[in-house]
């Protein structure tokens, strides 16, 4: 029975909250669909139809199939080898493996093409037979070796909340266990491992700094070429809604395919798969398998930067930058898991203005961080002209905050873009609480907020902290939404790295850059440990 | 209980952080400002690090505050632009000609009257109309191997196109704002059909599609995957003096040539300021600008960055500036690179050059 | 439909998870081939995990399974679970929630009659209608049928079913039960079935099996199993009983109701005798030993509690009609037909 027919969850006031909430993310959106379909008709676009318009659409397609192929392999395997095996190194590796997911794709980028370019040491070292990080399989490559962990964190959590049962019952049906894996776990955990890739897909679209860098004329490129090149924001607006309608693709083909077939066990009770000890070879080959991406998308990275970095002088304002990345990140993530979370539950009502409000939340993520930063200028100042005669009038003063001119504006363009980052999980995590809890807990005298609080929260704790983490992350590698709005004197670490890496100042490039996955080592360690514990007490572990 | 605490804490962060305001536009803050308390507004799209130095030494001097904003150039424009009659903005700096001429066409900037400065600057540096000036130079410019090449192969920009060079040019992707400028200057001087008949000839001749950025395309040269290399010339003066081995063998790898010596002059693009058409701080505006072009800061810019101080008569150490100069450089109006780098994107579209 | 020649035999079964705990501590067992086996023992006893090694999905720290001539698990020797052919139930059915009840039926089967002899044992079932629902369409009556017919599907050679009927309501469970007795039978299947509950294990059972801590304590027909328990755990297990402790003198055990001959047993030592509540015949007498403190109707007979004198008391089942009430005295006989001796 669908929760719907349980009757409403939340009072309409909360879930109005929440569907409102969702709606302003999705604003700057809809603020770049209005300035592309009431701009000037020009003819650029036809003209980069008739020329560039083929390739950038073949060159998306290439880096999104490449990165979330990758991704979804790298993600998936290990995913489940951290939930189901038991092997040497495991308990470190489960949140370790989240940290590439804090190196900026350019970042990894500059680093891969300096080492592996003719001229640089992997290439002079192997006499020219090391390939050289480039282009459109250069490009997805490394999305996929920093995005990954969207599709780690996810399939981990699916695996672990699995009934083993399914799996087992496969097991004696016949099936050995990569086909009892590839038969019942996979395609059990799909939803969660599909909502891992649309991120990684998205967020591949809508870089510019790897595939510019990289030679991979993706669509984001051709947008920002008809910004800054053919000066006009309308056309660049207009391609990004082709992005946005790739999005809504995405998004619509997975929810086609899913039809009725459920990826829960249809009784709702379980047994948790206790880890399975992996013979000492397999053990080590495990090992093996989750180091590897950890070299490739972290380790070579930035020890190439830190080695570069013995060369240079530290940039002065690190600490600073720092501190405004680290603040900038911890709101963005406490709000956004908020966010989250109230549009889980407001989605649970199963309303068509939920579902659509949290759709159109998640579209933000699809649109490059400049095109939805315009997208939010726009709001921001449409919403300042309205207020400013208004206040004038009654007041007889000058309205007293610019709107664009504090973090908020910031902030609420993060909200924006990593909407999506958000919700897919909270959504995956709500899932896995079935009626029957909220049942039991409400007869035994439970308040809505007891319920939410007491059964609820130790159940989707690691999903809705996951979230977050996911936003925080994001947040602290964002560039160009934070170049565009953010205050006066208020650089980001991310900022800093770019400045000089956009400069091929590689070793002054380094420590910023290193700095970025040290400061998401803070909250990853404290939720992995929150996490840890709050599983244990809830008993699922 | 320890969760309302972390909420209200958390809350009042947020509310400080958010509410961070600057003085806008459009407020009589102009009038209640104190001496102690002078301000500059600075929209910059420089991103050397090396400008805090400069922005210092102008507070020392002055007692000006400057608050700072580093964005790109269309990136700052469209702030600007969206805050209207409020933006906080004095001064907007951009790295290249063509932005500049952009925000000048969207009404960005003030008309100053320059006249002061003018004399020792040349002319086609500075907005006829006094929406601009140009606080230093780039050039644009030729990095050939030691080895491959000889010296005098290359005269022109022109010579590149011819097919001799096939398979031996590196250069970077059209995006990139210094290529756009180039194209720009070719279209200006040669019209619409040769320019892209020369982009279309570069195409041809490139070893390898563009990657990376100009000091990437100069170790190609010296790794041997091309000959010849178009960079920005200062690209080269920092691989000359970086800390980094591997960039100084590369740098010695090459030469760099200044081409177009004998017929239109090299092709220079120019990082330039205006003062903001609603700037709160109009004064202070026009002190940094005047700052910006003192023997003192032009020197800045040549001895931190490696750019060609736009004031003649500067004075400054640095060995590696000086043996580039002089040279004949393109004496066009930079604000004809405005005029064309829509052209010139479209140009790049249709010769499919990356 | 199943091909057995042969039975299974565990021999020694032992499993550890830690240093004080031991799952199975040498369980013995055998499953007669064509017959419906009940391992019955109370939460802990083991008797899951042993339905697991037998499955191959749990190894075993000691002892062998093996089925006829293959050994299973034997010392350094683990068969997968997929080269076994067995068949599972699982408490919860684990049916693949993303396949239809057809495609989780063909699931083990193979070849290009897959979906045939699926849809012809969902018939069997009388589920054939539902052959396109999913799971969470079904009843739980309904998702138990479809575990059931997937198990038997490729005709394994061993049937285990983990408390099949746990999660259902009396009328259906008892319905259910029967259904997979005789699908069962029909299938001629040699099946093990796992619960807690004594009155399912005899109802199901050709043979009884009772388990405690990790042991085999007693195998046996259900009715010889419940009338002659070997110890009081035994004894326990399938249902009330009364145990009194009781000392051996010239030939009898002497207890409150009376004395119980004890011929396998020398003077002086102490048994416990175990009595069933239908062993304690109750006559109305004025001055008899007991006084019925409590009566209490259980639909098919009434279970009085007597006492005596010294204060101790004992449950006794009298089938209906009975005119006897609280604060009657009663004399007691006992019907050595439900009383057994075990030593102590």
């Amino acid at each position: 029975m669908s929760p719907a027919a349980q009757g409403r969850w939340l009072p309409d006031r909360a879930t109005g909250l929440a569907i409102l909430a969702a709606l302003v993310c999705a604003a700057p959106v809809f603020a770049v669909a209005w300035i592309a379909v009431t701009g000037e008709t020009g003819d650029y676009l036809v003209h980069l139809a008739r020329t560039r318009l083929p390739v950038y659409l073949l060159n998306s397609l290439f880096v999104g199939l490449i990165a979330a192929g990758g991704a979804g392999l790298i993600g998936t395997v290990l995913g489940w080898l951290v939930a189901r095996t038991e092997f040497p190194g495991r308990t470190l590796l489960s949140w370790v493996l989240i940290l590439p997911l804090a190196v900026p794709a350019y970042v990894a980028a500059y680093a891969w093409l300096d080492l592996s370019q003719a001229g640089g040491p992997l290439h002079n070292a192997t006499g020219g037979l090391f390939p050289t990080v480039r282009g459109a399989w250069g490009s997805g490559l490394m999305f996929a070796l920093v995005l990954y962990p969207y599709v780690y964190l996810l399939a981990r959590d699916t695996f672990t909340g699995q009934s083993a049962d399914a799996y087992h019952a496969a097991r004696t049906l016949g099936a050995g266990p990569f086909s009892a894996f590839l038969r019942t776990s996979l395609p059990m955990a799909r939803p969660a491992l599909a909502a891992g890739l649309a991120l990684v897909v998205m967020e591949s679209l809508a870089d510019y700094g790897t595939v510019s860098y990289l030679g991979a004329p993706t669509l984001s490129i051709g947008l920002v070429r008809a910004w800054s090149g053919a000066g006009s924001l309308v056309d660049a607006a207009r391609l990004s809604l082709i992005l946005v309608a790739v999005a809504l693709l995405v998004f619509g083909l997975e929810r086609a395919q899913r039809s009725r077939a459920r990826s829960h066990t249809a009784s709702g009770r379980h047994r948790p798969a206790p880890r399975f000890h992996l013979p000492r070879l397999q053990g080590l080959a495990a090992l093996l398998a989750c180091l590897a991406p950890l070299m490739l998308g972290l380790v070579i990275p930035l020890a190439r930067l830190g080695w570069l970095a013995l060369n240079e002088q530290p940039a002065p304002d690190l600490l600073a930058a720092s501190w405004h990345s680290l603040n900038l990140a911890t709101i963005s993530a406490v709000l956004a898991a908020g966010l989250g979370l109230s549009t889980a539950y407001a989605l649970r009502g199963r309303t068509f203005i939920a579902t659509a409000s949290a759709r159109a939340a998640g579209l933000g993520y699809a649109v490059p961080g400049a095109v939805a930063a315009v997208g939010v200028i726009a709001i921001l100042s449409g919403t300042q002209a309205l207020i400013d005669p208004a206040w004038e009038r009654l007041t007889g003063h000058v309205f007293p905050i610019l709107l664009t001119g504090g973090a908020a504006a910031l902030i609420f363009a993060y909200l924006s873009r990593f909407a999506a980052a958000a919700i897919g999980p909270s959504e995956a995590a709500l899932a896995r609480v079935t009626p029957a809890l909220d049942g039991a807990a409400r007869t035994l005298g439970a308040t809505r907020g007891e319920t939410v609080r007491r059964v609820h929260w130790p159940l989707i704790a690691a999903g809705i902290t996951s979230a977050g983490l996911l936003v925080f992350v994001e947040v602290l590698k964002e560039l160009p939404a934070t170049m565009i709005l953010r205050p006066f004197n208020y650089d980001t670490l991310a900022i800093i790295a770019h400045n000089y890496a956009s400069d091929e100042r590689l070793g002054e490039a380094a420590l910023p850059s290193l700095l970025i996955p040290l400061v998401a080592l803070l909250p990853m360690i404290f939720v992995a440990r929150y996490l840890s514990r709050t599983r244990s007490s809830s008993g699922t572990a | 209980m320890k969760y309302a605490k972390l909420l209200a804490a958390g809350a009042l962060s947020v509310f400080a952080v958010a509410c961070s305001q600057p003085e806008t536009g459009g407020t009589d803050t102009a009038a209640a400002q104190t001496d102690e308390s002078r301000v500059v507004n600075v929209y910059s799209a420089r991103h050397y690090r090396s400008d805090a130095a400069i922005f210092a030494a102008f507070t020392e001097q002055t007692g000006i505050e400057v608050n700072l904003i580093e964005a790109s150039g269309d990136q700052l424009i469209e702030r600007v632009r969206a805050d209207g009659p409020r933006s906080p903005a004095d001064v907007i700096i951009t790295v290249d000609a063509a932005r500049l001429h952009r925000a000048e066409e969207a009404g960005l900037f003030a008309q100053t009257d320059f006249s002061e400065f003018t004399p020792d600057i040349a002319g086609n540096l500075v907005d006829p109309q006094g929406y601009w000036i140009a606080l230093a130079k780039r050039a644009r410019v030729i990095a050939y191997s030691n080895q491959r090449v000889e010296p005098g192969e290359i005269e022109t920009y022109e010579d590149l196109a011819d097919p001799r060079w096939d398979d031996r040019i590196c250069v970077r992707e059209s995006g990139n704002a210094y290529n756009q400028s180039l194209l720009a200057s070719m279209v200006a001087r040669l019209g619409e059909e040769e320019a892209e008949a020369w982009a279309a000839g570069i195409v041809e001749n490139m070893a390898r599609p563009p990657q990376g950025g100009d000091i990437t395309q100069i170790i190609g040269v010296a790794a041997g995957d091309c000959d010849v290399a178009i960079t920005n010339h200062y690209y080269y003066a920092l691989m000359r003096n970086s800390g980094e081995a591997a960039n100084r063998a590369a740098a010695e790898a090459v030469t760099l040539f200044f081409p177009n010596q004998e017929t239109s002059g090299a092709h220079i693009n120019i990082s330039g300021a205006g003062i903001a058409a609603n700037a709160p701080h109009p004064e202070e505006a026009r002190e940094l600008i005047a700052f910006f072009l003192t023997p003192e800061a032009q020197r800045m810019f040549a001895e931190m960055t490696n750019e060609i101080p736009v004031v003649e008569g500067v004075e400054w150490e640095n060995p590696t500036l000086d043996a580039m100069l002089p040279f004949v450089a393109d004496d066009r109006n930079v604000s004809e690179l405005g005029d064309h780098n829509a052209t010139a994107q479209r140009i790049f579209d249709r010769v499919g050059w990356q | 439909m199943t091909d057995t020649p042969t039975g299974l035999r565990i021999r020694g079964a032992q499993r550890h998870y830690s240093r004080d705990t031991a799952a199975l501590a040498g369980a013995d067992l055998d499953l007669a081939p064509g017959r419906t086996t009940a391992l019955l023992g109370p939460s802990g006893s083991g008797k899951s995990t042993l339905l697991r090694a037998i499955a191959g999905l749990e190894r075993l720290d000691g002892g062998e399974i093996r089925l006829g001539d293959t050994i299973w698990t034997g010392p350094g020797q683990h068969l997968a679970p997929e080269k076994r052919r067995v068949g599972m139930v699982f408490q919860d059915y684990a049916l693949f929630p993303h396949l239809t009840a057809l495609a989780n039926v063909a699931f083990g089967l193979k070849g290009p009659d897959a979906k045939a002899i699926a849809q012809a044992q969902l018939e069997a079932a009388e589920l054939g209608h539902k052959a396109n629902a999913y799971p969470h369409e079904l009843s739980g009556g309904e998702q138990q049928r479809v575990a059931l017919a997937r198990a038997l599907a490729p005709s394994p050679a061993i049937v285990l079913l983990d408390e099949p009927f746990s999660g259902l309501d009396r009328r259906l469970r008892q319905d259910l039960r029967d259904r997979t007795v005789d699908t069962l039978r029909q299938a001629g299947a040699t099946a093990l079935l796992v619960t807690h509950d004594a009155d399912e294990a005899m109802a199901v059972a050709d043979a009884l099996a009772l388990m405690d801590q990790g042991r085999v304590i007693q195998t046996g027909a259900p009715e010889e199993v419940w009338l002659h328990p070997q110890s009081v755990t035994a004894a326990r297990l399938l249902g009330d009983i009364e145990v009194i402790h009781a000392f051996v003198k010239a030939g009898a055990a002497d207890t409150p109701l009376g004395p119980v001959a004890t011929p396998d047993f020398k003077n002086g030592c102490t048994v416990y005798v175990l009595v069933r509540p239908q062993a304690i015949r109750l006559t109305p007498s004025p001055d008899g030993a007991f006084t019925i403190t409590r009566r209490r109707s259980a639909g098919t007979h009434l279970a009085f509690t007597i006492e005596d004198a010294a204060g101790q008391s004992f449950t006794t089942h009298t089938p209906v009609p009975s005119t006897l009430a609280v604060g009657d005295r009663v004399g007691v006989a006992l019907d050595e037909a439900f009383v057994t001796v075990v030593g102590a």
